[in-house]
């Protein structure tokens, strides 16, 4: 047995694997995660994770994710986060060569796959534009869901602005312009893609491999398809995959 | 440690916003320094400089003060230490690289500017570097527009005397920066009272001389693999220099240089034999910030050189020792430092050929060029850097921080993502 954890900003994902059989996979949020299983051990803070699912405190425990070193998992071998998310859409997708796009909780991630090893990757700046902390402010600024807000991506208003705080007045600016909650949801949408195709650009392939909790996004995958010219794969449980990469790490 | 607190009294400290500084730095320092293994023995000497930062160099400048000497403050590798030393003066390189005195600093700055450049005036109006309250005048230049401008609004607080910059290096250029430097040599003059003789400024340049030696030695050993020392500890030695005795900072460095000689012999090191070798170029890192070569050492790297104004840019030239009359020392002097490749000038060709030249000659397997954010220099700048090193094949990460603590967590993803990039070549 093989446990893999990703620590995320908003939410940790676990992944238990075994050879040829599926995983299991179970998601917490990040905050109630650290106060249930957490607490300060001679200055560090300590994730103890017996009673969670995982195979208790012992060996076999990957971890990685924003929070990998500042939070110690009991008994963790601890690896890179391109890495373990690399890793993990190539056992998702069974593909050698793409472009990996992991869109997170608060970063971005674009790492250019050959041959099953990263050759160069681009990441987002200390900002949480472009990530699926905007997407969450401004479903709330338009009170709708994410679900919701996923749908759209045709006629989008016009946005300039990212930033996952100051989005919203300008989205608030086009409410008041009476423009539709469609048209405002696909401005987000299409304002994402945005900030993220420099990246894309620098390192395109024919396939992109869309990762992260943003992957769920039905309208982001096809606006993004429809201006790169590229196969958008999007694997199942796309958020699961630097959790399941740490299994594959350990596994090798 | 002796009680310097009478000291930091009569030198118009806040005391309140000092001792707060004062407990936060050993501790960074613990886990940043004392952490490391395999540290040289020659490290001791300066960990005690640390430690006593704000203490025994400050008592020394004190002592200076009341046998009649001056001291002055700078903030760039362009002011001519040799002049100050000339005239009986000490200069200092003054307090930077933390986040302080934010709120004061905002007073009188625009709240988007360099970070390098919002600490020094934090520092001052917070009244919490000894340094800056030990120097009567403070050497300012034209390197870039933000200091340029600020060196206005803190000569409210302390005279400053700027030296123009030139930004590009045509004879008129030249010319412009050999009157500034001799603008220079006569103000030091006044201001401390003592006339620069051909016999001083000749001594002056060599101890100078003999501590850029000293730095280039230690530079020199860093070629070995594995690396004798880390690049922590070298940035550490390089921020040291700015402002320790000079003859003293020297000795301590070339004992160090023997040390690392014997290591290098029997074959020791700090990393494993094999460990990624990289470089660190772009903005200076001033003490006390280590936050992103730390990242880069915890990851498995070892730093093998800094092209920097806090690293190579400050001691790769030597000024000629030869010359006979003050006019021609000078203008040797003002030669040397013209050599110094920052992104103030254009076009900044030497600073290209620097890096690529040194990733063969250090064997570095890729470079990290780390811009200060609101550096526009720098920052534009990275794209000659990426060009010239993608012309070579070389690896390169770009990165743009701060001061701030809050982003070492998205530095060391990218770094590491970086070393694995590196892993798979």
């Amino acid at each position: 047995m093989f446990a893999g954890i990703d620590l995320g900003s908003r939410s940790v994902k676990i992944a238990l694997m075994e050879k040829d059989r599926p995983p299991r996979l179970q998601k917490y949020d990040t905050m109630e995660f650290y106060r249930a299983h957490g607490k300060k051990v001679s200055g560090k803070f300590m994730l103890d994770v017996a009673g969670t699912g995982l195979p208790g405190a012992g060996a076999g425990i990957t971890a990685t994710g924003y929070g990998r070193h500042s939070v110690k998992v009991r008994g963790a071998r601890v690896i890179p986060e391109i890495k373990a998310h690399m890793l993990g859409a190539i056992h998702l997708t069974s593909l050698a060569d793409f472009t990996l796009l992991d869109l997170g909780g608060q970063d971005s991630k674009v790492a250019l796959v050959r041959g099953g090893r990263m050759v160069d990757f681009m990441t987002n700046d200390k900002c949480a534009a472009s990530t699926g902390r905007y997407l969450e402010n401004m479903a709330a600024a338009l009170n709708i869901s994410l679900v919701e807000l996923s749908r759209h991506y045709r006629s989008p208003v016009e946005l300039a602005s990212t930033c996952a705080i100051f989005g919203e007045s300008e989205l608030i600016g086009k409410v008041v312009e009476g423009y539709s909650i469609p048209a405002l949801a696909a401005g987000v949408n299409h304002s994402i893609f945005k900030r993220i195709l420099p990246m894309l650009n620098r390192l395109i392939s024919k396939t992109i491999v869309f990762t992260g909790g943003v992957a769920y996004s039905e309208a982001l995958r096809l606006i993004i398809a429809e201006k790169t010219g590229a196969q958008v794969v999007v694997p199942e449980n796309p958020e699961y995959a630097g959790a399941i990469g740490c299994c594959v790490e350990a596994m090798r | 440690m002796a009680d310097y607190r009478k000291m930091w009294e009569s030198l118009g400290l806040d005391l309140e916003s000092h001792d707060q500084l004062m407990n936060v730095l050993p501790t960074t320092y613990g886990s940043v320094y004392m952490s490391q293994e395999n540290r040289p023995e020659g490290m001791e000497y300066f960990d005690f400089v640390v430690s006593e930062v704000h203490g025994q160099r400050i008592q020394e400048l004190q002592d200076h003060k009341a046998a009649g000497g001056k001291v002055i403050g700078a903030f760039c590798v362009y002011v001519p230490e040799e002049i100050v030393r000339a005239a009986g003066g000490i200069q200092v390189g003054l307090c930077s690289g933390v986040e302080i005195g934010t709120a004061q600093a905002e007073k009188v700055l625009p709240r988007n500017i360099c970070p390098l450049i919002k600490s020094f005036m934090g520092f001052k109006l917070g009244k919490v570097c000894p340094y800056f309250e030990s120097c009567n005048m403070v050497v300012g230049e034209t390197t870039c527009d933000g200091k340029k401008k600020a060196f206005e609004i803190l000569n409210d607080f302390v005279p400053v005397h700027v030296m123009e910059t030139p930004q590009m290096k045509r004879e008129k250029d030249k010319a412009l920066w050999l009157s500034e430097v001799q603008d220079f040599l006569a103000t030091v003059e006044e201001y401390t009272g003592n006339k620069v003789t051909a016999e001083s400024l000749r001594q002056a340049i060599k101890d100078t001389n003999a501590k850029r030696r000293a730095l280039l030695r230690l530079n020199e050993l860093r070629r070995h693999d594995p690396a004798p020392i880390s690049g922590k500890d070298c940035l550490l030695i390089e921020q040291i220099s700015m402002y320790d005795d000079v003859p003293r900072f020297t000795a301590q460095v070339n004992a160090l240089c023997d040390e690392l000689e014997v290591r290098v012999k029997e074959g020791k090191g700090v990393a494993v034999t094999g460990a990624p070798r990289l470089i660190l170029s772009g903005t200076p890192m001033a003490l006390p910030n280590w936050k992103v070569p730390h990242v880069i050492e915890t990851s498995g790297a070892v730093i093998v050189a800094e092209e920097m104004c806090t690293g190579l840019r400050y001691f790769e030239n030597l000024v000629p020792e030869e010359e006979e009359t003050v006019e021609q020392m000078v203008e040797a002097i003002a030669g040397r430092y013209l050599d110094i490749n920052c992104a103030c000038f254009t076009p900044n060709d030497g600073r290209m050929e620097k890096i690529v030249s040194l990733a063969g000659e250090m064997k570095a397997d890729g470079v990290i060029n780390c811009t200060l954010a609101f550096c526009d220099p720098y920052l534009v700048e990275a794209n000659r850097v990426t060009k010239a090193l993608q012309e070579h094949n070389i690896p390169l990460l770009n990165l743009e921080t701060d001061y701030g603590q809050e982003d070492s967590a998205q530095i060391k993803t990218r770094v590491e993502a970086f070393l694995e990039m590196l892993g798979n070549r």
